[in-house]
């Protein structure tokens, strides 16, 4: 591989990532205000996400003491290296991705429970109550997601016969999956609030556990470990608008902006939703995930089944 | 030459993550340490050209080292490792890591008798023994060698070989004064109240425990108890004189003192005797290990260094425990001079035996670790392999997929869902013993 | 073919094997042991890889065989987790050396 053409992937990828967790934190505000009907500015909002950017850089890094230092420092760098590996595999275009894996699903299912470890050594490392208990709240999430996520999500693999992302948008050129698949879709925006932590799922990063794994985190460790969490958002809401939506396919515009657009619709969904519902307690969660969602999925693949074998004639 | 360098780290961490899970003291660690070394083997697996099974790889050992570390901080007393990194510090425990933590391999010499081989008042208490091996007998309290439950006196399990002054129900005892026992019924001779018959007397008989630092906490049974976590002692004998110089203190902690033998409130060791003469009235002086211009009266850290004080020895008046006292620890390894309070091999021996993270067999462990990795790498390397001249062709990855769904694949996949509902079901509807 | 030969990942598997076989001899956590016997399953697994790469990379087999064998040892720490929590409720302890009413 050239290193310079890696070189300008790697910052490219960063570079459109910064931007996509500016473009998170401004829809989280959109979704937020729309939620409780409290009118807001535009402008405000897209300069609130830049404002706070600015205070936790300069902001001191408080370490407490007996921390482990090791864990504490290893959180940033693992969430950070999770999201550019999955953002690598994200189409764009008919040819704007950086590595069109013939296994792109799975890769990016195996690489979501990374995520968590990367939160559960943030948490356990600074040697506190909150912070240990936030980590076992975000273990408790990873064990309630990890299945129903990857069980909804298998519906667009089947209609396309391959688990490359590529193949799969294009195989939506006659019907978007979603359409006719939508109790997996349903179940997978589900899933995919819970990994991100979005409201009302957002437990192990909560105020009530003020702040949970990152309540002794501050300043740019903050930063990076905050954005990194948003970054995942954008990163799997784009991925249901691949797999559901028909990613860059539409008329008229090109495709990366229609991917965008998808996105943020998603995202937009998402976020006005999860405000206006209060956040579920643990066991509530983890009794959705295994007595609605599991079931859900169940049925999920045995419409997609069928539905796939009477399109092909048995 | 690229690859060659990947393969140089991948195999680094791959073996450094494995040995450092096993040199970690910090369980939280070891378990992020063998994630570590499974993602460089799945890297490994990448650069064999196996992308689905590195994906595999990862997937199911990140899962499972975090199943394993939740079990690990359930299960452990110390999964941070914290307490006992603070011992090896403190006590200059020899070793590198986690090895220094390892259990003695042999017993401590005979010592002169301790102060819980004196009999105590009543003499039905002598013997100890376990609930559940009666063959078990001990001069004081401990753990069961087969079962590692407590030992409990003999007389509270089987009351028919005790007194019969112990559960007749003729007796009579007065209400403010258990000792004071009749057959009939009277006037107690102390107080003067009626005798009432043992089980309308509220006070305590001989099977009654109770903590030593909550008297109100009462219960048939040893155990725990509920307000603090300290062992709960026959209140017979905490009514009864203690023979004079058997305060018990923590290893870790030497500021707690105590008069019973029971665990220490902080960190749950068990308390060992002290055979600091001083303990009597307790240490009156206090000094810092590394600040020795430091002095307080009470225990507590020292404001230069935050060091604990520790009981300043050379304030001891009896300078005819002192031989017994060097003697006692002559066998100990001297890291931090002081900073633990010294401690007989007996107790040393006793927590280390609590505290190991290995066995006894950790010579054998590396010697066999050793020898088996250099055999077999001789009998790897000395065979000539058979070699293909082509690599793998990247397009018969679905090859896998078909393989998969046969039908032989989904009769395995059956019976491991079987396997896994067994075993779900025998932790969820297996019989737990009743716990004491 | 560039890069490492079939005895360095042979190598690396022998080493990794005796690390494992280490930390089952010498660790008295019961978890601890399961975590080495781990150790000891993934290297044999990186054994098979390397053979398939460099000896028979057209039988697919072989990947198939990697699944069954990491699905079997998945299901192999979940009973000996199970057997270790029934033994922590019975016992209160995961050491080793407490376990040992059968000794002689």
């Amino acid at each position: 591989m050239d290193p310079g053409a890696a070189l300008v992937g790697l910052f490219g990828t960063l570079a459109v990532l910064v931007v996509a967790t500016w473009l998170a934190a401004v829809l989280d505000g959109l979704g937020r205000a729309l939620a409780v009907h409290q009118p807001v500015g535009l402008a405000a909002l897209a300069a609130a996400p830049l404002a706070r950017l600015g205070r936790l850089v300069r902001r001191a890094d408080v370490i407490p003491a007996n921390a482990d230092g090791g864990l504490l420092w290893s959180a940033p760098v693992m969430a950070v290296a999770v999201v550019l590996l999955l953002a690598g595999v994200v189409p764009l275009g008919p040819g704007l991705v950086i590595a069109d894996l013939n296994i792109g699903l799975f890769y990016v299912i195996v690489l979501l429970a990374p995520f968590v470890v990367a939160l559960m050594n943030a948490g356990w490392g600074a040697n506190a109550k909150y912070g240990v208990l936030g980590a076992f709240r975000a273990a408790g999430h990873l064990l309630a997601y990890e299945v129903p996520f990857g069980f909804a999500a298998i519906g667009a693999p089947m209609a396309a016969e391959s688990l490359s992302l590529v193949k799969i948008v294009e195989g939506q050129d006659r019907l978007w999956y979603g359409v006719w698949q939508p109790v997996g879709f349903a179940i997978y925006l589900v899933s995919a609030a819970i990994i991100t932590y979005r409201p009302p799922f957002d437990l192990p990063a909560a105020d009530d556990l003020g702040g949970g794994v990152l309540a002794d985190v501050s300043g740019p460790r903050y930063l990076l470990l905050r954005g990194s969490m948003l970054a995942l958002w954008v990163l799997v809401s784009a991925l249901g608008a691949v797999l559901f939506l028909g990613g860059w396919l539409g008329p008229l515009l090109p495709g990366p902006v229609w991917l965008v657009l998808k996105t943020a619709a998603l995202m937009l969904a998402m976020s006005w939703v999860g405000y206006r519902l209060p956040r579920l307690r643990v066991d509530q969660m983890l009794g959705l995930s295994w007595k609605v969602l599991l079931p859900g999925t169940f049925l999920h693949i045995a419409i997609t089944g069928v539905v796939i074998l009477l399109q092909t004639g048995g | 030459m690229v690859e060659w360098l990947a393969f140089v780290l991948l195999a680094v961490i791959a073996v450094g993550g494995s040995l450092g899970m096993l040199l970690t003291m910090s369980m939280y660690r070891a378990a992020i340490f063998l994630m570590a070394s499974f993602v460089a083997l799945a890297g490994l697996f990448i650069l064999l050209q196996a992308d689905l099974l590195a994906a595999i790889q990862v997937m199911m050992n990140v899962g499972g080292m975090l199943v394993m570390l939740l079990f690990m901080v359930a299960l452990m007393m110390d999964p941070g490792g914290e307490m006992m990194w603070d011992m090896k510090r403190k006590m200059g425990l020899p070793g590198f890591s986690a090895l220094s933590m390892s259990m003695p391999r042999s017993p401590p010499p005979a010592e002169a008798a301790r102060p819980e081989d004196r009999p105590r008042t009543g003499g039905s208490n002598t013997d100890w023994t376990c609930p559940m091996h009666p063959e078990v007998s001990a001069p004081g309290p401990g753990s069961c060698p087969k079962c590692s439950m407590d030992l409990a006196p003999r007389a509270a399990l089987q009351p028919e070989a005790a007194p019969a002054a112990d559960t007749d129900t003729d007796t009579y005892a007065c209400p403010m004064h258990p000792e004071v026992q009749s057959s009939a019924p009277g006037q107690c001779p102390k107080c003067g109240m009626n005798l009432v018959p043992r089980e309308a007397a509220q006070e305590p008989s001989a099977t009654t425990y109770t903590c030593p630092m909550h008297p109100d906490v009462q219960s048939p049974t040893p155990g725990k108890c509920p307000k603090c976590g300290m062992d709960l002692v026959l209140q017979a004998e905490l009514q009864a004189p203690a023979p004079a110089a058997t305060t018990y203190t923590c290893p870790m902690h030497p500021e707690v003192q105590s008069s019973t033998p029971g665990k220490c409130p902080k960190c749950s060791m068990d308390l060992v005797p002290q055979e600091d003469p001083q303990a009597v009235a307790g240490p009156t002086a206090y000094t810092c290990p590394m600040h020795p211009e430091v002095r307080s009266s009470t225990p507590g850290k020292c404001p230069k260094c935050s060091m604990d004080l520790v009981p300043d020895e050379s304030a001891a008046p009896m300078a005819g425990h002192a031989g017994m006292q060097h003697g006692g620890e002559g066998g100990m390894h001297h890291g931090g001079d002081g900073a633990m309070p010294r401690m007989s091999p007996a107790a040393h021996y006793k927590m280390m035996v609590d505290m190991a993270m290995s066995t006894a067999l950790l010579p054998w462990a590396i010697a066999i670790g050793v020898v088996s990795a250099l055999l077999l790498s001789w009998v790897l390397l000395r065979a000539t392999w058979p070699l293909s001249p082509t690599g793998p062709n990247a397009d018969d990855v679905s090859v896998v997929g078909e393989l998969l769904l046969s039908r032989y694949m989904i009769g395995f996949e059956g019976a491991a869902y079987l396997i896994l509902a067994g075993v779900i079901g025998a932790v969820l509807l297996g019989k737990r013993e009743h716990r004491r | 073919m560039s890069g490492p030969p079939l005895q360095a990942y042979l190598l690396l598997g022998a080493v990794l094997f005796g690390v494992g076989l280490f930390g089952v001899f010498s660790q008295r956590g019961a978890v601890m042991i399961l975590m080495s016997i781990e150790i000891i399953l993934n290297a044999a697994l990186l054994n098979l890889v390397a053979f398939w790469r460099f000896s028979a990379p057209a039988e697919y087999g072989a990947q198939v065989f990697f699944i069954v064998m990491t699905t079997i040892g998945a299901i192999e720490m979940a009973v000996g987790l199970a057997i270790v929590l029934m033994g922590f409720r019975n016992r209160g302890s995961q050491y080793v050396d407490r376990f040992m009413d059968m000794r002689g």
